[in-house]
C-alpha cells in the first residue's frame, strides 16, 4: 500500500521535526516593505474617479449592459497538436512544482533557520501566496497545475493501479453534502492566522512542518473522499487560487478535448449560479484578509501595538492572562482577524438586505442576493492586492534569485547565482503609485461593471436592476476608500514574533 | 466565422478597457504636474542637486526624546543621523543596512547617500552590552526616514 506508506513516512517525518530545535527567532523581519504611502494628490485623483467612474459606468453600461459576449469563450488551443505541446508542457511544470516542494520542505527542515537565508520562507509567502494569487487573477487557474499534493496524489493513483489492476487507491467514501466547502473556509481562516499572526511564520523548520501536516491531511482527505471531491472542497489553496482565477481570461474547460479557453477578463465572475453560502463566506473572508493585511502595518493598528506594548506591569493582560509580550500582540491580531471578518460579512448583507428590500421580495432574500453577487466585489479585492504588493513582489522576491543558488544557506551557489543582491529600488514610489491608483480605479469600474452584469440577469428589469445597484454601489465606493486610505497610511511595523 | 467574431469583440474590449486605463494614468499625470506636490517636486530636483542634511535625535527609554521621529529627505541628499543613546545600542537602518554599535551618551553618526526612495524603518537590534544585553520589548523601530522621489 504506497499511500500507506507515505504516510507513515509523513507521520515520521513531522515527529524527527518536531524533536528538531528551532534556530532563534531572527531581528531581521521577513517580509518587510519599503513603500512610501501615496501622496494626497494621488488619494484625491483616485478618490475622485473612483466616484465619478461610478456613475458614469451606471449611466452608460446599463443602456448597452445585455453584452452576450460577455459570456462567450473561444477556444485557445484549437489544434490537436497544439493540445498535446499543452499537455507536454503542463507535465513538465507539474515535475518541476514536485520538486520544489521536496526542495522546501527539506531546506525548512535540515537547512540554515535564518529567514531570509532559507528557501522556504519566500517561497511560501511571496511565490505562494501573493505570485500565484496575483498570477491566478491576471492569468488563469495555474494551482491546477502547479498543486504538488495533487500531483503527488494522482502519481500514487497511477503507481497503485499498475501494481493492482482494477483496484482503486481511494477508499470512495461518500462526502457528506452538508460539509460543502466548510472544511475549506476553516483552513483558510487557519492560514490567514499562520500569515498575519502565527510566530512560526517565518522560521522555516515551524513552516516545513505546518507543510507537511497539511499534506497529511490532504492526502487523507483525498484517499477518504477522493482526489477530485476533497481538491473541490477541502483542499484551501485549490480553492482559493480559483476564485482568484475566476477573474482571469483564461480558464480551464477541464475536458481534454476542448483544454484552454479565452474570455474577458472578470468574465468569470459572471457565472455564480450554484455559489453556495460557505463559498460566498469564503470569499468574504479572503476579501477581509487581504484588507486587514494592509490595516496592520497602518499607524491605526500601530496604536493597538503600542498600547499593548507600554501596558503597565500590573495590566490584566500579565496578570489574569498570564500572557507574554509577543503573545498579547498576537492575541490583539487574531481578535482582529477574526471580527474583521465578521464586520465584513455584516456589512456585505447587510447591502445585500438593502438591496432585497429595495427590489422587493420576489428577487429572493439577503442571502440569496448574497450568494449570487458576492463576486462582483472581487476586482476591488485583486487592485488592492496587486497595489499592496507591486512593489515588495519585484522589490522583495528578487530574494529568490540568490536563494534558488543556495536553498539551504549552506553557502553552496548551485546555478551561480548566489552572490546577487535584491534590488530595493527596481520598483521606485513613483511607479508603485501610479500602478496602485490604477488597478485600484481600474478594479473599482470592473467591479461596478460586474455587479450590473449581474443585476441585468438576475432582475431582467433594467428599473429594477437600477434600483438594485444603489446599496452595491455604495458598499464598492467605501471598499476602495478603504483601499486608498490604507495605500495613503505610512507603513509602521511591529514585530510580536522578536 | 462565429469564433473570428468573438475574437474581435473580445479584441476589442480588450483595446477599450487598456484605452481607458491609457487615459486614466494620462489624466493623472495632467492633475498630477498641476497640483502643487507635483511643482515642489519639480522646483526641488533642479534647485538641490545633491544636499547634506544632518539630523540630531536622542534616544532615552528607548524611544526618541529629543529629534523627529519620522526623518523627510529627497532622494540624492546626503543624509548625517547623529544618534545620542541612553545605553548601549546596536542601530540598523533597514534598506540600506547601514548597522552602528552606540555606547551611553557617545553620538554616532548614521550615514548613507539616499540614492533610493522609499520608507526605511531605524530600528535599536539589541540593547546592553555583553553578557548583560537585555530583551528588547516589542519590535518597535526607533524612528522611519523616508526618502521622497524628487
Amino acid at each position: 500500500m504506497p499511500a500507506r506508506l507515505i504516510l507513515r513516512l509523513i507521520a515520521l517525518l513531522a515527529l524527527v521535526s518536531v524533536s528538531l530545535p528551532a534556530g532563534p527567532a531572527q531581528a531581521h523581519g521577513f517580509g518587510q516593505r519599503y513603500d512610501l504611502p501615496i501622496p494626497l494628490s494621488f488619494y484625491i485623483f483616485g478618490a475622485g474617479a473612483t466616484v465619478a467612474l461610478s456613475f458614469i459606468v451606471a449611466a452608460v453600461f446599463l443602456r448597452s449592459a445585455h453584452l452576450p459576449h460577455a459570456f462567450a469563450q473561444v477556444p485557445l488551443l484549437r489544434t490537436p497538436r497544439s493540445r498535446r505541446w499543452a499537455s507536454g508542457i503542463a507535465l513538465i511544470v507539474r515535475v518541476i512544482a514536485v520538486g520544489y516542494f521536496v526542495l522546501m520542505i527539506a531546506a525548512g527542515l535540515f537547512g540554515v533557520q535564518t529567514p531570509l537565508r532559507n528557501i522556504i520562507v519566500a517561497s511560501v509567502w511571496i511565490v505562494g501566496w501573493v505570485a500565484i494569487s496575483l498570477l491566478s487573477a491576471l492569468s488563469g487557474d495555474v494551482w491546477r497545475v502547479l498543486n504538488p499534493w495533487d500531483t503527488l496524489f494522482a502519481a500514487a493513483e497511477r503507481i497503485y493501479a499498475g501494481l493492482r489492476p482494477g483496484r482503486f487507491l481511494t477508499l470512495g467514501l461518500r462526502y457528506p453534502a452538508g460539509l460543502d466547502v466548510w472544511p475549506a473556509l476553516v483552513l483558510f481562516v487557519g492560514f490567514a492566522w499562520m500569515e498575519l499572526v502565527w510566530a512560526g511564520r517565518d522560521v522555516p523548520a515551524r513552516l516545513a512542518e505546518a507543510m507537511l501536516l497539511y499534506s497529511g491531511l490532504t492526502w487523507l482527505g483525498m484517499l477518504l473522499f477522493g482526489r477530485k471531491t476533497w481538491r473541490e472542497h477541502a483542499e484551501v489553496f485549490s480553492i482559493v487560487f480559483r476564485i482568484f482565477a475566476r477573474f482571469a481570461p483564461v480558464v480551464s474547460t477541464g475536458r481534454r478535448d476542448d483544454g484552454l479557453m479565452l474570455r474577458l477578463p472578470a468574465a468569470g465572475l459572471l457565472k455564480n449560479h450554484g455559489t453556495s453560502s460557505a463559498l460566498m463566506l469564503l470569499v468574504i473572508a479572503l476579501l477581509a484578509t487581504v484588507t486587514f493585511d494592509g490595516i496592520l502595518e497602518t499607524p491605526l493598528w500601530a496604536r493597538v501595538d503600542v498600547a499593548i506594548i507600554d501596558a503597565p506591569d500590573d495590566s490584566v493582560l500579565w496578570t489574569a492572562f498570564n500572557l507574554s509580550e509577543a503573545g498579547a500582540l498576537r492575541l490583539a491580531r487574531t481578535v482582529g482577524l477574526v471580527l474583521f471578518i465578521a464586520l465584513f460579512s455584516v456589512v456585505y448583507l447587510s447591502a445585500c438586505k438593502a438591496m432585497a428590500a429595495v427590489t422587493g421580495s420576489k428577487w429572493g432574500g439577503t442571502f440569496v442576493l448574497g450568494r449570487r453577487f458576492v463576486f462582483s466585489l472581487l476586482p476591488i479585492s485583486i487592485a488592492y492586492h496587486i497595489a499592496h504588493y507591486f512593489s515588495y513582489l519585484f522589490n522583495g522576491g528578487q530574494i529568490i534569485i540568490p536563494l534558488l543558488s543556495d536553498p539551504f544557506g549552506f553557502g553552496w551557489d548551485l546555478i551561480g547565482t548566489a552572490a546577487y543582491r535584491p534590488d530595493i529600488g527596481l520598483v521606485e514610489p513613483l511607479l508603485q503609485w501610479y500602478v496602485a491608483i490604477t488597478a485600484i480605479v481600474v478594479g473599482h469600474v470592473i467591479a461596478v461593471w460586474v455587479a450590473h452584469l449581474i443585476a441585468m440577469t438576475e432582475f431582467g428589469d433594467r428599473t429594477i436592476a437600477l434600483r438594485s445597484q444603489g446599496p452595491l454601489l455604495v458598499l464598492m465606493v467605501c471598499y476602495t476608500m478603504l483601499s486608498l486610505w490604507i495605500l495613503s497610511q505610512p507603513i509602521v511595523e511591529t514585530n510580536p514574533g522578536s | 466565422m462565429q469564433a473570428t467574431k468573438i475574437y474581435l469583440r473580445i479584441a476589442l474590449l480588450w483595446s477599450r478597457v487598456s484605452i481607458g486605463a491609457i487615459i486614466l494614468l494620462g489624466l493623472l499625470t495632467l492633475a498630477l504636474s498641476n497640483s502643487s506636490f507635483g511643482a515642489s517636486l519639480g522646483a526641488s530636483a533642479y534647485a538641490q542637486s545633491s544636499q547634506v542634511r544632518q539630523f540630531a535625535v536622542a534616544i532615552q527609554k528607548r524611544k526618541v526624546a529629543a529629534g523627529a521621529d519620522v526623518i523627510r529627505v529627497t532622494q540624492g541628499d546626503s543624509v548625517q543621523i547623529v544618534l545620542t543613546v541612553d545605553e548601549a545600542a546596536e542601530v540598523h537602518l533597514h534598506g540600506y543596512d547601514v548597522s552602528l554599535s552606540l555606547q551611553p551618551n557617545v553620538p554616532g553618526k548614521v550615514e548613507f547617500n539616499a540614492k533610493i526612495a522609499g520608507r526605511f524603518p531605524l530600528e535599536a537590534h539589541r540593547y546592553g552590552t555583553g553578557e548583560q544585553t537585555s530583551h528588547q520589548r516589542g519590535g518597535r523601530p526607533l524612528l522611519y526616514v523616508e526618502v521622497h522621489p524628487r
